[in-house]
């Protein structure tokens, strides 16, 4: 069969808890395992080493939870979305779990950037407090640098960027010994800014290390701040 | 935990959570099991005995397994350094807390990372310090068979298949957990179950010289521990459902065992004697219960399991079933152990009948005189006959298995080696239909023979790793051409495995001195620690090559002679006598050699 005459379909998913460990690549086999389970009706690639074809818009890095996050399949057939959902939804190991299966309406190269929340516990009020205030005025006064790979001359090497022109929006809220970041970020394959790097440069530039850390991202958007679909 | 889990490689090891993995509520079990593989978690999830004994204590209510792995050393560093204790991967529950510890002993190698493993639980490494009833720490597998190195960590072992010995003991224990028994009267019952070995209860004295002077059993254990057999594979346990790990094993893939033992009787196979003997699965079995684990996990690939797959009495009928159905499942099928003299032209195309999977043959010694010495019964033009077949079906690469250090084994047989690996090439280039423009690639893979109990080599010397060296260096100097890679295993921790292989219980101190000293992961060469090793031989007062580089007199007492596992030290001897005439035994499927395995069948006649 060739691969004109198969569906694409995107499959919604939420990784969340000790999932949030498992690597994209890991990720990308436990799926294949699972839409076998499923039994769907699979398109298979054709060549020396046929599989199921399997690709994912935007991978989440490890340790980072995701409650809306996309991947494509295909398949043969007219089987329905919701009988497809139903039966991905049964095989899904812990942490991982099918929330919607429709048609792609935009491509992964649309996705412009994503919304954050990053939940940071501290030791004590007065630690998360000043970090909360630390952090604003960095972000505020477009401060804050990373150093992020790229190329001089051919060459790799580690850059200083300044990461404001990657945060599209903000909002910092302190509750106790906990801060709250939720932030818009880009994404993409061509300019992105991963949570975990400006929440190190956040550590740096503040000087204080929160003891324990929660990144989730809850939507992909594009450019212009609609949803990905 | 997160903040240790964003430090680690691979933190999926850690986690749990995959999939078919079992998670039951601790209240309504009244035994928790924890199943420890002193290894990595890739290498114990690859392990097929590991997956059986897990479905099989969890397919029971009252009990509940879960499984533990030794953690990597950075995963060590950050738990010791956070005070977390080794935990269990499905309940993140303290292992020190449960009733019984079990660790399968696959080789010799991790014994340094059992003492890791529960000094991490909180736990003293001496059984004589672990006072009460639980958590009971228990051995099995492979290295059962000679457990006296780890004898003074372990308060039990379980010897041969566990499919109905584990079982018993877990009644066992219950019972004795009610009546709220002492550990030693837990024992003194436990050492009456067949297959189960108490070391407590034998003492061990030695001759000035060193060797064992005698073994006495006290309080009512018996003079000799026979292991288990399970008689009928069709009817015996096997999992319905395979936990599937997130990242990659080393066998990746669902596993159906077809038979157990061997007919073959290789005399340096240890595995060849302590699995006898030979009992096979129906063909109609093995097709179920390989349909069923692929549906349960969605895995892409079945090896059929066996210690020489191609020998399987119903191999081409299970290839009929399994291709009836895999085909249209795009799954694939592997047979991980072939045997040169029956491995077919067909064979090779319905194994590669979806996917296209390496070949390896293994024909051990680079002479005739040396493959009769060992009973290797292949001859070279087999040899050459199966590399042919694969390269006409289309190999542009295949791997050698060889062993140097052999008993007997002289420079002409290590030049053999290199000469074999020529001729191998030779097959490539004569074969008409080769594919144009693509060179041949034989992969030859050369490890260091260790003696091992229960075989005909269990008198020998092994060769001084000085030796193995010049004999390495001669080999790569014979090998002249690049068609031709070697690979060779390293001679140092094949010298520390015969001298465990073999060892007694006075080696107890020492393994624990190289323990606490900073050995662990003695398999992985890059955290072997040789010289610590040595020092800690020395600080012991005992001398390694007195275990791995001496020959033992046939009346000498063998640290194992209390061990039954129903080959007999007379049929050893007779072919230890026959290696050294250089003459072959024929497989038992040809004629009975008398071994003696037959006795565990209960009859006159082995099961088969």
């Amino acid at each position: 069969m060739r691969s004109e005459d198969c569906r694409r379909l995107r499959v919604w998913f939420a990784k969340s808890g000790r999932a949030a460990y498992i690597s994209h690549l890991d990720l990308n086999r436990c799926m294949t395992r699972a839409v076998r389970r499923a039994r769907l009706p699979l398109w298979y690639t054709e060549g020396f080493n046929p599989h199921p074809y399997i690709t994912f818009a935007l991978p989440l890095p490890l340790g980072q939870e995701g409650e809306a996050e996309p991947m494509d399949i295909r398949v043969e057939g007219d089987m329905e979305p919701e009988e497809i959902k139903n039966r991905l939804a049964a095989v899904m190991p812990e942490g991982l779990s099918v929330t919607g299966v429709d048609t792609p309406r935009l491509e992964p190269k649309e996705i412009g950037c994503a919304e954050y929340e990053i939940v940071l516990d501290f030791a004590n009020e007065a630690e998360a407090r000043l970090f909360a205030e630390k952090a604003a005025e960095l972000i505020n006064n477009e401060e804050l640098t990373a150093g992020k790979p790229g190329k001089q001359g051919g060459k790799k090497v580690m850059k200083q960027v300044a990461l404001s022109a990657y945060i599209r929006e903000h909002s910092l809220a302190c509750e106790q010994n906990r801060v709250c970041l939720k932030a818009t970020l880009a994404a993409g394959n061509t300019t992105n800014l991963n949570p975990d790097l400006l929440l190190d440069s956040l550590r740096h530039a503040t000087g204080l290390e929160e003891a324990n850390k929660r990144i989730v991202r809850k939507r992909l958007l594009t450019a212009d701040f609609q949803a990905f679909r | 935990m997160e903040r240790i889990l964003g430090k680690v490689q691979k933190p999926s090891r850690y986690t749990g959570g995959e999939l078919n993995s079992v998670v039951k509520d601790k209240k309504s079990v009244s035994l928790r099991f924890a199943f420890c593989f002193p290894d990595t978690y890739e290498i114990g999830m690859s392990h097929l005995g590991m997956k059986i004994l897990y479905s099989l204590i969890n397919a029971r209510e009252d009990a509940w397994c879960e499984r533990v792995f030794a953690p990597w050393t950075d995963m060590e560093e950050a738990m010791r350094e956070n005070g977390l204790p080794l935990y269990a991967l499905e309940s993140g529950d303290p292992v020190a807390g449960f009733d019984i510890l079990g660790f399968t002993l696959q080789y010799e190698l991790s014994y340094t990372n059992v003492l890791n493993m529960l000094d991490l639980a909180g736990l003293p490494v001496l059984a004589a310090d672990r006072e009460a009833l639980a958590p009971l720490v228990i051995g099995g597998g492979p290295c059962a068979c000679n457990a006296e190195p780890v004898a003074d960590f372990f308060d039990l072992f379980v010897l041969g298949e566990g499919e109905e010995a584990l079982p018993e003991l877990l009644d066992l224990y219950n019972l004795h957990k009610q009546r709220g028994s002492t550990k030693a009267e837990f024992l003194r019952a436990a050492a009456r179950i067949q297959g189960v070995y108490v070391p407590s209860l034998y003492e061990v004295s030695y001759s000035p010289g060193g060797a064992v002077a005698a073994i006495t059993p006290r309080e009512g254990a018996p003079e000799k521990v026979r292991k288990r057999i399970i008689r009928d594979l069709d009817a015996a346990f096997a999992p319905e459902e395979l936990v599937v790990p997130f990242i990659e094993t080393v066998h990746d893939r669902v596993t159906v065992e077809v038979f157990r033992g061997c007919s073959r009787g290789c005399r340096f196979c240890q595995a060849g004697f302590i699995y006898r003997p030979v009992r096979e699965k129906s063909a109609t079995v093995a097709d179920n219960q390989s349909r069923r684990l692929c549906e349960n996990t969605g895995y892409d690939e079945i090896s059929l399991c066996a210690l020489s797959a191609s020998d399987y009495s119903g191999l081409e009928e299970l290839l009929d079933r399994l291709l009836d159905w895999s085909k249209d499942e795009m799954v694939n099928i592997s047979l991980p152990s072939l045997r040169i003299d029956n491995f077919s032209a067909e064979l090779l195309e319905k194994t590669g009948a979806v996917r296209q999977s390496g070949l390896t043959f293994a024909p051990e010694a680079g002479t005739q005189r040396l493959r009769d010495v060992i009973n290797k019964n292949i001859g070279e033009h087999e040899v050459l006959a199966a590399v042919r077949k694969a390269f006409e079906g289309g190999k542009t690469s295949v791997k050698l298995y060889f062993m140097i250090g052999l008993p007997a084994e002289t420079d002409e047989d290590i030049e053999g080696i290199a000469a074999l690996a020529q001729k191998t090439v030779d097959e490539y280039y004569a074969n008409p239909g080769k594919p144009k423009g693509r060179s041949v690639n034989v992969g030859v893979s050369v490890s260091t023979f260790v003696p091992k109990p229960f075989t005909p080599f269990q008198w020998e010397p092994q060769d001084t790793v000085e030796t193995i060296s010049r004999k390495q260096a001669l080999l790569r100097n014979s090998v002249t051409t690049r068609k031709v890679s070697l690979n060779f295993h390293k001679a140092q921790p094949s010298f520390l495995e015969a001298v465990f292989a073999r060892g007694d219980r006075r080696l107890s101190h020492v393994i624990e001195t190289a323990w606490r000293n900073g050995c662990r992961f003695d398999g992985w060469d890059e955290l072997f620690q040789f010289d610590v090793w040595l020092a800690a031989f020395d600080a012991c007062g005992l001398d390694p090559a007195f275990y791995a580089n001496r020959r033992r007199e046939y009346d000498e007492i063998l640290p194992w002679d209390h061990m039954d596992y129903g080959v007999s030290k007379a049929f050893l001897i007779r072919e230890n006598k026959n290696a050294q005439a250089g003459v072959t035994t024929p497989g038992c499927l040809e004629h009975c050699a008398g071994c003696g395995a037959n006795t565990l069948c209960g009859g006159d006649r082995c099961a088969f």
